[in-house]
């Protein structure tokens, strides 16, 4: 692909903008024209972008997500989730608990479901049980129905795949993830 | 070039050693960590940017993290030296630049003076401690061939060695908490690079990718993510990091998945070597031509000759092929090794000419005829 600037080297870096709008635009640049417009080569925002682009999209969110749910900001750091909803990334560990609701269905779209840590935890935070009993027995019902459905869809890949989370889930409990 | 030091060996990732070396280039673990009570990258200040570097240089080099550590201050060296460990594996673009993470303001240049470093094991380069990337520290260790069972291993020990003297934000529900809630959980990230030349010759390459899509897996290009594809090596890595333990997510990388898109890659060279022998020969000897005879070579076209080569000598089609100078030349191809090895800074049309120079005296010689 050549570049959209110049239409005269080859297309090396590959900008997916999306504006206040939600609107999404592509723009393809060589190396010389991204630099013109200040565009870094090695960037790695793509994960980011992918973030806004999923929250703009969320689902029964439209037309006007920002401004028809103002979720105040973050009393720790004043992150507001708009500020998030641009870049993707959260100001601070507050945020986490400040924006759980929000973050919540997110979370369970970017990690297949899960909504809670499974596995090592700090030595020195001894003590924090990083799943309690309950929340294993929960996260594994989730996940069996999960395994069902995937079964009744013939999508036996993801099925074998949940079916092992399971078993990874069930053999953690009790030993608290990787030795070291 | 004044500030970094000369490296003691090759770089990890291209050794072309280990499990499963004919396909899989190299295995990587990074752990994502914040330290409790300072804001994260987008509401950090300089000063806790600063605090942040100066805690995390003490603990790395208050010794147990690693028995020989160089420690680097990423504002004191050039941009051609931090390019230089890009290409390296050793940091990413965006720490090499300081480009903010969700910052506002500060204008062009302004991520030239943020505190931000790398400590980097040594001798062979196998753990990196990246400090103030988009989280306080990105701690990694590579593994030449398919080790991710190892990386682990060993990013954990790093890990319980820093915690000993720094408190990470960490809670019951989520986790590692880090800046980005990809990345919230585990803080783990197992990517392996994987030379797929075969898959690319039989056209396979899309659907490989495709599957990989299916089963909840990035596959980027080289320099990991938003990157090409160069030299036919695409990183696979996990996108879930909440809900799995580092122990499910790596045997569900190392056991599951990268043995069966090797297998494809194999199954793959199987059918050009017995049924396309021709195409594969032609490529091979087509790529050494260029190599031995093109006067400019992109970083590009030169990765695709390379690729071409190694796929060759894997395969027997050109016989006594020196396999680690080829690899090493992957390396000194890259634009920054290229500057570092002529020790001057080359335009990039000077690069081209300089690196097609180099491509045909190694390859010759790699390939005995030197």
């Amino acid at each position: 692909m050549m570049c959209s600037r110049c239409g005269e080297r080859e297309a090396t870096i590959h900008e997916v903008v999306i504006d206040s709008d939600g609107e999404r635009a592509e723009e393809h640049l060589c190396e010389v024209c991204a630099q013109e417009a200040g565009v870094n080569s090695n960037v790695q925002v793509p994960i980011a972008q992918l973030i806004s682009s999923f929250v703009v999209a969320e689902p029964g969110s439209e037309p006007e997500p920002a401004r028809a749910r103002p979720g105040g900001s973050c009393s720790s750091c004043g992150l507001t989730y708009g500020d998030f909803r641009k870049t993707g990334l959260l100001g601070c560990e507050s945020c986490y608990d400040a924006f759980a609701d929000r973050l919540t269905p997110l979370l369970q779209r970017a990690h297949e479901g899960g909504t809670h840590h499974v596995g090592r935890s700090p030595a020195r935070g001894a003590g924090v049980k990083t799943i309690g009993a309950s929340e294993a027995a929960a996260r594994v019902a989730q996940l069996r129905r999960q395994l069902a459905e995937a079964v009744r869809n013939e999508r036996y890949e993801r099925a074998a795949q949940l079916q092992r989370e399971i078993d990874g889930i069930e053999t953690i409990r009790g030993d608290g993830g990787t030795g070291s | 070039m004044g500030g970094l030091p000369a490296f003691e060996s090759d770089t990890e990732w291209l050794r072309g050693e280990g499990a499963a070396c004919d396909v899989v280039m190299s295995s990587r673990v990074r752990l994502a960590r914040n330290l409790a009570g300072i804001p994260f990258a987008p509401k950090m200040s300089d000063d806790d940017r600063e605090e942040v570097l100066e805690r995390s240089r003490a603990q790395i080099l208050a010794g147990g993290v690693h028995p020989k550590v160089m420690w680097i201050d990423l504002r004191q060296i050039s941009p051609l030296e931090r390019s230089v460990l890009v290409e390296r594996q050793l940091i990413s673009g965006q720490l090499a630049s300081g480009k903010a993470f969700g910052h506002s303001g500060g204008g062009r240049g302004a991520g030239e003076k943020r505190a931000r470093g790398v400590a980097v094991g040594l001798p062979d380069e196998r753990l990196s401690i990246m400090v103030n990337e988009e989280d306080h520290l990105r701690i990694q260790v590579i593994r030449s061939g398919l080790g991710l069972a190892q990386a682990l291993e060993e990013v954990v020990r790093a890990d319980d060695a820093l915690e000993a003297g720094l408190d990470y934000a960490f809670g019951a529900r989520f986790g590692y908490l880090t800046c980005c809630p990809t990345n919230v959980g585990t803080g783990a990230r197992f990517s392996v690079m994987m030379h797929l030349p075969g898959l690319r010759l039989t056209g396979e390459i899309e659907k490989v990718k495709r599957a990989a899509d299916d089963m909840g897996l990035a596959v980027r290009g080289f320099h990991g993510e938003g990157s090409e594809t160069t030299g036919d090596l695409y990183q696979l890595s996990n996108q879930t990091t909440l809900g799995k333990s580092e122990r499910v997510l790596l045997s569900e990388i190392e056991r599951e998945i990268v043995p069966r898109v090797a297998d494809y890659e194999r199954h793959a060279r199987r059918v050009l070597t017995e049924r396309r022998r021709e195409v594969l020969e032609d490529q091979v000897h087509r790529a050494i031509g260029t190599g031995l005879h093109a006067r400019l070579l992109a970083t590009g076209e030169a990765m695709a000759v390379l690729s071409a080569v190694r796929l060759g000598a894997v395969l027997g089609v050109v016989e006594g092929i020196d396999q680690s100078a080829v690899n090493a030349l992957m390396l000194a191809v890259q634009p920054a090794h290229l500057q570092r090895v002529l020790g001057r800074e080359l335009n990039q049309q000077e690069r081209k000419g300089e690196r097609a120079t180099l491509v045909r005296e190694r390859l010759a010689r790699a390939l005995g005829a030197g």
